[in-house]
Order: structure tokens, then sequence, then C-alpha cells
């Protein structure tokens, strides 16, 4: 029992970070109409500049307030990249943010080598026992800085004025532009909250699972699937299928063998893609708009 | 005018049949045996993205499926090499319709995410099921393929096979094209709508295209695995479906002559930046390819959408009506 919910804890913490993952992936593609494949790059570039920083002895707050405005610069990068050039939003972008993530994953490896780098934990490592299981003081700053990043992001939706301008936009671009609204300025806004959101994650789980080159791709793979869960449209079923996930792969890791945890969240959104194309959870929250 | 356009196809095979013979080494047979092969993989690609306005990121799978049942028809159960290829290809095919039937109902997209799925299962499935694959050690002893007593079984006599493989697909493509079933093709890429209101089977049309990439990739890789007789999972990983999205893109979409050009650009690139990466670490090789071609992604997309073929013909078209 307690190894299952040990499973479950550190598959709540490690979804937590999928479920954010995919709330980036369905910004930007309710957004731009993009399917940003270079997902997974923000959070593992948010996980290496950490590292970078720890290193340099910078003060945490500082030090996490910058790796997220440099991440959301190179947001901006990839949206001027991806969204700009192209009228529609049809393949070709997609391809772009395909070559973005893969030369990233290129130059991680040459500035930061391809060991598995991690720092040290916001307050120790004294373990707590909940029920036999160990919770570690990191899990529960992961979890945290979740869900208050994920209440952030729908204040500002919700009850911002910017931010209604860019619901507007996710619910329908050509009207958007016609009433005023800067398509653009909300693309940029969408690319550079997605990435900052996505830096932030990737800093808080890196001292829980060290981060490689390599990393964006399961984070991306998870984001994705994730944000089917909801159809691709709907970000709040994004965040509940990315935490389902992170506990579906734990148990798959543990009860099946490693490297399987990618396998079950890809055979889970095969099978959603199939047979639910418009998402599992979409009854459970009708909203179509941004957050 | 009808009788230049049929000779004008004697020029490239002339080169197709003097060209093993002059490369001098078996080292540039092999790379020409890997173009030609990669050539038809991407082909399949291009078909599907030109025609079809979808992409798969599992191409790189189709391929190793196609060298894996093979590869174990042949090692494992002792098939003749040629059923062996065939059921390669009816599985192939098999997957392409069950993945591609409820998902090509879909937007552009969801194609690229559930073929990225099931490349990444099916690599794994390569590594972790060594009872069947040989797992990350790989498997060998893979019969070459044979017509009676004329075996397959030198660099030379694969090249040609592979160069003459390469070619039939091409002109298949071609004539494709040509035909009923490429009209509308070239009538959903223009438009799904009107297409469909002519009374052009859509979803059926994407979902015969997708199955037919994935027999090109198919037919390569059992090529591939016959001529190489040892394969492992490393060739088979996501990276190679990317390589061939490379290759298709730099050839560009929707021409059949950028196929083999794309490939025969991407290997020899792959081969100037082998010997740039000598003096790094090692595991730079693989990671400076991914730096350039993610950049040569990018850069095609934004600046030469239509491929370097389509870039340059329209170039030159463009300079003639001028003139």
């Amino acid at each position: 029992m307690s190894i299952v919910l040990q499973f479950v804890i550190t598959g709540i913490a490690v979804g937590a970070v999928y479920g954010l993952v995919a709330l980036g992936f369905v910004i930007i593609y309710n957004v731009t109409g993009v399917v940003n494949f270079a997902q997974g790059t923000f959070p593992m570039l948010g996980g290496f500049i950490m590292v970078s920083f720890a290193g340099a002895h910078l003060p945490l707050p500082l030090a996490i307030v910058l790796d997220a405005l440099i991440v959301a610069g190179v947001g901006l990068t990839f949206c001027a990249l991806a969204v700009l050039p192209f009228r529609e939003a049809r393949i070709p972008p997609l391809i772009v943010t395909l070559g973005l993530s893969l030369s990233f994953e290129g130059i991680a490896f040459f500035v930061w080598s391809f060991n598995p780098l991690s720092y040290p934990p916001f307050s120790g490592s004294q373990a707590m026992f909940f029920l036999g299981a160990a919770v570690y003081p990191q899990t529960l700053w992961v979890i945290g800085v979740v869900v208050l990043l994920v209440v952030l992001v729908y204040a500002f939706f919700e009850m911002t004025f910017l931010g209604k301008a860019v619901r507007a936009c996710a619910l329908n671009r050509r009207a958007a532009r016609l009433i005023g609204i800067d398509v653009h300025l909300m693309a940029f806004i969408a690319f550079g909250l997605s990435a900052a959101t996505g830096a932030i994650a990737g800093a808080v789980i890196t001292p829980l699972i060290p981060v490689t080159f390599t990393s964006d791709v399961s984070l991306a793979v998870n984001g994705f699937a994730g944000a089917i869960f909801g159809g691709l449209e709907n970000p709040m079923a994004a965040v509940a299928g990315g935490i389902l996930l992170g506990v579906v792969g734990e148990l798959a890791k543990g009860y099946i063998g490693n490297g399987f945890d990618i396998v079950a969240a890809l055979v889970l959104m095969l099978v959603v893609l199939i047979s639910r194309p418009q998402g599992v959870f979409a009854n459970l929250f009708t909203r179509r708009a941004v957050a | 005018m009808k009788l230049v356009g049929k000779l004008w196809w004697i020029a490239p095979l002339i080169v197709l049949a003097i060209l093993p013979r002059l490369l001098p080494s078996s080292f540039a047979l092999t790379v020409l045996t890997l173009i030609s092969l990669f050539s038809s993989v991407a082909l399949g690609l291009q078909l599907l993205m030109g025609y079809a306005g979808q992409i798969s990121l599992g191409q790189g799978a189709f391929f190793g499926i196609g060298a894996y049942a093979y590869a174990i028809l042949a090692v494992k159960y002792h098939v003749p090499p040629w059923p062996a290829l065939l059921a390669a290809v009816v599985i192939n095919a098999a997957i392409a319709y069950i993945i591609g039937k409820p998902i090509l109902r879909l937007s552009g997209h969801q194609l690229a995410l559930a073929t990225l799925a099931f490349g990444i299962i099916i690599a794994t499935i390569f590594n972790q099921a060594a009872g069947l694959t040989g797992g990350a050690l790989g498997l060998g002893g893979i019969p070459h393929l044979s017509v009676g007593s004329f075996s397959f079984d030198s660099d030379l006599r694969n090249a040609y096979l592979a160069e003459g493989f390469a070619a039939a697909m091409l002109v298949l493509a071609h004539n494709m094209m040509r035909s009923r079933i490429g009209r509308a093709l070239q009538a959903l890429s223009a438009n799904e709508q009107a297409a469909a209101s002519l009374g052009v089977d859509v979803a059926g049309h994407k979902l015969h295209i997708f199955a037919l990439s994935a027999v090109f990739a198919s037919l390569a890789g059992t090529l591939y695995a016959a001529y190489l007789s040892f394969i492992s999972p490393d060739a088979f990983s996501i990276f190679t479906s990317v390589e061939v999205l490379v290759m298709a893109a730099v050839g560009g979409i929707a021409t059949v002559w950028g196929a083999p050009l794309g490939s025969a650009a991407i290997f020899l690139l792959r081969e100037g930046l082998d010997g740039i990466s000598k003096g790094l670490p090692s595991g730079s090789q693989t990671v400076l390819q991914m730096i350039v071609f993610g950049l040569i992604l990018v850069v095609i997309m934004i600046f030469l959408p239509q491929g370097l073929t389509r870039g340059l013909l329209s170039y030159r078209s463009s300079r003639r009506s001028w003139v």
C-alpha cells in the first residue's frame, strides 16, 4: 500500500509539471493555432539555467525570476519564427517548432554537456512520512508552485483586460482583429507566458528529477498527451490530464520498467486521440476559452 | 515533342547504370545505397505532406517495422525472403490503416501527434522486446534477397538493387499523380471542401496515401535489413523520422524529384558534419546533426516552404517569363 502511495505522490509532483506544460501548450494552441512541438524546451532550459544560477550562488527568488524572464525571451523568439512568417497555422509552423526543439537540445548539450544536472532543494531534503510513504519538502514546493501558477494564469485570463483580449483571440482570431485587438501582440503574450510558466515548472522539479539535454522529449510528450485529454483546447482539463499522466507514468515505471512511463502516456494519448478526439474531460470543464 | 519527353527518361537511367561502377570504395557504394533507400522513405512522406497536407513523424518506425518484420520472420521463423518482405508490407499497411482511419478525419496536426506517439512506442518495443528483436544489441544473420541462385550479397549488387527500387518508386509515384487518384489528390490538396463537393472521398484518399507512405518506408526498411544483414534499434529512432522529414522538406513537398535530391543532400551533409565534429567530445556527432537539421527545418519552412527543387524551379521559370 505504502509503495503505491509513494508512486502516486511522486506521480502527482511530476504530473503537476506535465500539467503546467500542457497548460502552456493549450494557451499557445488556442491563441495562435500553432501546435508547439518545442513546448518541452521551456522547462528544460528553465531547469538548466537554474542549475547554473545555483552554481553562481544567486538568491533563489531572484534566480527564478531571471530564469523565467530569459526563457520567456526564448519563447518570444519562437513566436517570431513560428507564427509571424506564416499566414495560416498549418503544417509549416509545426515543423518550425520541431526544428527549434531539435536545435535547442543540441545547444543545451554543448552548453551543459550530457550529464544529468541538479541543484539543492529549496528547504532541505528531510523526508516527512505520510502513511508510510516518504514526502520530500521539494515535492510540496512543486505542487504548491504549480497550483499558484495555475491560479495566477486563471486570474490573468479572467480578471485582467489584457487577459480577456488574449481570450478573445482564442475564441475567434478574425473577430478579435476586427474589434481592434493586436493579434500578433496576443500571440507574443501567449508564447511569453507559456515559456515563463514552463521555465518555472522546470526550475522547481529539477532538485527532484535532474535535467538532461533530452528531458524536453518526455516533458513535451507528456504535455501533449495531457493536452489531448482536454481535446487540445480546454486548459483546466489539460492540467488534470497532465497530473493523471504523471501518476500513471510513475506506476508504469515502478511496476513495468524504466522507460515505460512515456509508453504509458503515449498509449493513453493514442487511445484518446482515436476514440475521443474531442477530449475526455471536455464535459467536466465545458468552457472553451483560455482559462 | 512526345518522343523527346520519352527519351528524357534515358539520361537518368544511364547515370544510375554507370554511377555504382564509378564509385571508388565500398563505403561510397554504401552511401549510395542508403541515399536510394531513404529517398523512397522521403518520397512517401512527400506524397503525404504535399497532397494530403498531413505530416507523419512515424516514418522511421514504419521503416523499422519493415526491417524488423523481415529480419524476425527470416531469422527466427525461417520464412523465405520474399514472403517475409510481403508480410512486412502487409503489417505496415495494416498499422497505417488502423492509426489513420480515426485520426485523418481530424485537423492537420493530430496525425503528427499520433505518429510521434506511435514512433516512440515502436522504438521502445525494438529496444525492450529483446527475446524477439535482440534488444539494444541488435539482430544479425539476416539473409540477403536473392533471385534464383543470384544473391544480392555484395555492395555493388545492393547499390543497383537500391537504385532500381528507388527509381521504380519514383516512376510509380510520378505515374500515380497523373492517374485518376492523383488528380483527386491534387484537387483535395488545393481545396478540401471543393474536392469533396465534386465527389472526391477526402478521408479515404488521405488514408490511402498515408498507407502508401508506410509501404514505401516498409520496403526500404526490408531492403536495408537484407543489405546490412544486421540491424539495431538506433537506426529506427524518432531522430530517423525527423531526418526523413528534413529530407522531404529540403527536397520539396509535392515534387517527386525532391526526394532523391533531399536524401542525397542530407547524407552528404551528414558526412561533412562528421568530418567537422571529429575533434569534438564523444556524442557530438549526432548533436551537431540535430542543431544543423533543426535550423534547416526552420530556415526552409520560413524562406523556401516549397523546398529547394520547387524554389529553384520557380526561380528559373520566373526568370524565363521575365525574359
